[in-house]
């Protein structure tokens, strides 16, 4: 089983650590990593690329010194290797303009204001996780557990 | 008013050819009227020395407001003279003692032949006049529209004050219900778990009273770390890396530890979760402060500010932020300035955070900021200089942009606003803000002239 990697990206990390913990229950199952900055994430993408390990998801807050989450997420999309990742933006301050980019250009998948409920938060993981699998065709078999099941039902049916 | 070199010719030839009669010179004291307006006069004076103030009133019932001064060689009487009116548009009076020369209506051109006619020869004084009162009143239009802007600006910022006040009234009141109650259900715990979980309660207790952990990418690398030396697995290599710094440290903990670290993990992530409940409490009443030092009620500049005075207030509002960080204030003797108090708390405040902020950065084993006031050459200058890690070249360009940030972890308001605020509020004061950074040395200066035109805007 391949292992499979989630990266939480926030310069706070009260808000970081929040946010892992509102995903313990998929500790099991997938790898958690944290990141403070846009930089360090895509790092760490690089290093698990090189390692042979694939990213399902990415939790990214939006306001960050340096480079924004939606300018992260938009480099992300043009990434032909990071492409299938599943994005959700994490934000307590976006303007109207950053959130029309990360919809046209960075291809979100999810936008859920801060502060956030940790059950919608968990819920939106597993439906996007479910899509990754399924769309990867590894063995969902191996994650029922922790995968969404009418999100799956509708995918394989 | 000044005149370019063409006209002040002009004037010189004409000054020859007319103004040298010697039974029509005249010599004013200071304060003596010369015009007054809607008078008649019916003669056109060339000043020769000393000072003249023109004065405008728009009906008989307003004060009299100053238009402009005149200096030699310049015309006084060109509307009058040749608009044929005859009469004084301004009131004109010596404001030194004057020497003026001037000619009547009854004066016949000289030397027609040649240079025309009175009108021609007086043209380029004409369009001259014509074109400075023209600049004269483009001037008081931009004055006025700037006059303007400022009142809408102080408006706009008075009623952010008031939102800001209400605003943090409010989140303070909820901040504090959550303060509250969170550190009642941390005592409870902490006593439950003395009680019921004795060896789990030390994990507990270890998370709420740790420091603030490194940054993620030095915990990831410590997990790894841990991973191979101990033989643990991922999860349990990144679950270690948060609670302990080395791994002999878990070794001395013996194996029976490693068997139950899920268990003893979770205990000191609790521990750890009540500590960054109180991180964040802290930060968002920190950013409450800042706001509402950012909608500043009180702009209002007095005379008797010892700049002193306000060092010291934004270091006591800074205090709790700084127990790691060594201060010395140097503070000179320094003359007292026309200004606001809190808007210079609020520079201080800014560029006090910005040292905090690049000191814990990086490791730093003596973080030291220094702060020193002196006075010379009729300026106030306020030095904030730190020892950490310096602002790289590329990015001090463009520190003053409103937009501009490098903040991280929990101390930052975050909005980048501050340095930016802080030159504003400098200029205002048509003070200077300046930076000098290498690694080890940033200094902040901040030089403010205090003859300067403290004019509230």
């Amino acid at each position: 089983m391949t292992t499979i990697n989630i990266i939480c990206v926030d310069d706070q990390r009260e808000v970081l650590s929040a946010v892992v913990r509102d995903l313990a229950p998929l500790a099991s199952y997938f790898n958690i990593e944290e990141c403070e900055s846009a930089g360090e994430c895509e790092e760490l993408l690089d290093e698990l690329d090189a390692n042979g390990e694939r990213v399902a998801l990415i939790i990214s807050d939006h306001v960050m010194p340096v480079k924004t989450g939606v300018q992260l997420l938009t480099d992300l999309a043009n990434e032909p290797r990071f492409r299938s990742i599943r994005k959700i933006l994490l934000t307590g301050l976006a303007t109207h303009a950053d959130t029309i980019k990360a919809v046209n250009q960075a291809h979100i998948d999810h936008y859920l204001e801060k502060a956030w409920d940790g059950a919608e938060l968990l819920q939106i993981s597993k439906q996007l996780l479910t899509e990754f699998v399924v769309e990867q065709g590894l063995d969902y078999q191996d994650y029922l557990s922790v995968l969404d099941a009418p999100t799956l039902y509708k995918l394989i049916q | 008013m000044q005149h370019n070199g063409d006209i002040s010719a002009a004037i010189e030839q004409l000054q020859q050819r007319y103004f040298l009669a010697p039974t029509r010179q005249l010599t004013l004291k200071s304060g003596e009227l010369l015009l007054e307006q809607g008078q008649a006069n019916e003669r056109l004076y060339l000043l020769l020395k000393g000072r003249l103030t023109a004065y405008y009133r728009v009906d008989e019932h307003s004060e009299f407001i100053e238009l402009n001064q005149f200096t030699p060689l310049s015309f006084t009487g060109v509307h009058s003279f040749f608009s044929g009116s005859y009469q004084a548009r301004f009131r004109v009076v010596a404001t030194s003692d004057c020497q003026l020369a001037y000619l009547d209506k009854h004066v016949k051109a000289k030397q027609q032949e040649t240079f025309g006619t009175l009108e021609q020869q007086f043209m380029p004084v004409i369009v001259n006049e014509l074109s400075q009162r023209q600049i004269l009143a483009i001037d008081a239009q931009i004055e006025h529209t700037l006059a303007q802007q400022r009142v809408m600006q102080a408006e706009k910022m008075s009623t952010i004050g008031q939102l800001a006040a209400g605003l943090s009234h409010e989140l303070n009141n909820a901040l504090g219900a959550i303060s509250a109650k969170s550190a009642y259900f941390e005592r409870f715990m902490d006593a439950h778990f003395a009680q019921h979980f004795a060896s789990q309660h030390h994990y507990f207790r270890a998370g709420l009273d740790s420091k603030r952990p490194p940054d993620s990418k030095t915990l990831r690398e410590r997990g790894k770390l841990f991973e191979k030396k101990l033989g643990v697995g991922r999860d349990q290599g990144k679950a270690l890396a948060r609670i302990f710094n080395h791994e002999d440290d878990v070794l001395a903990l013996g194996k029976g530890f490693l068997q139950r670290l899920d268990e003893y993990a979770d205990f000191w992530q609790l521990g750890r979760d009540f500590r960054e409940l109180k991180y964040a409490v802290n930060h968002a009443t920190g950013i409450i402060k800042s706001v509402r030092l950012l909608g500043v009620s009180d702009t209002e500049r007095k005379f008797g500010l010892d700049m002193n005075e306000t060092i010291n207030h934004a270091l006591d509002l800074m205090s709790s932020h700084s127990r790691a960080i060594q201060i010395r204030v140097q503070a000179g003797e320094l003359p007292l300035i026309t200004a606001s108090h809190s808007e210079w708390v609020q520079v201080w405040v800014s560029l006090i955070k910005n040292a905090y902020e690049a000191l814990l950065s990086q490791p730093n084993p003596e973080p030291m900021l220094r702060i020193k006031s002196y006075h010379k050459h009729d300026c106030i200058y306020v030095e904030v200089t730190d020892n950490g890690p310096g602002i790289a070249p590329h990015l001090i360009r463009h520190i003053f942009q409103p937009d501009m940030t490098t903040k991280k972890g929990g101390l930052s308001f975050g909005l980048g606003l501050g340095l930016s605020i802080c030159q504003r509020i400098i200029s205002s004061y048509q003070g200077n803000l300046s930076v000098t950074s290498e690694p080890g040395q940033t200094c902040f200066t901040v030089a403010l002239p205090i003859g300067g035109n403290n004019d509230n805007n």
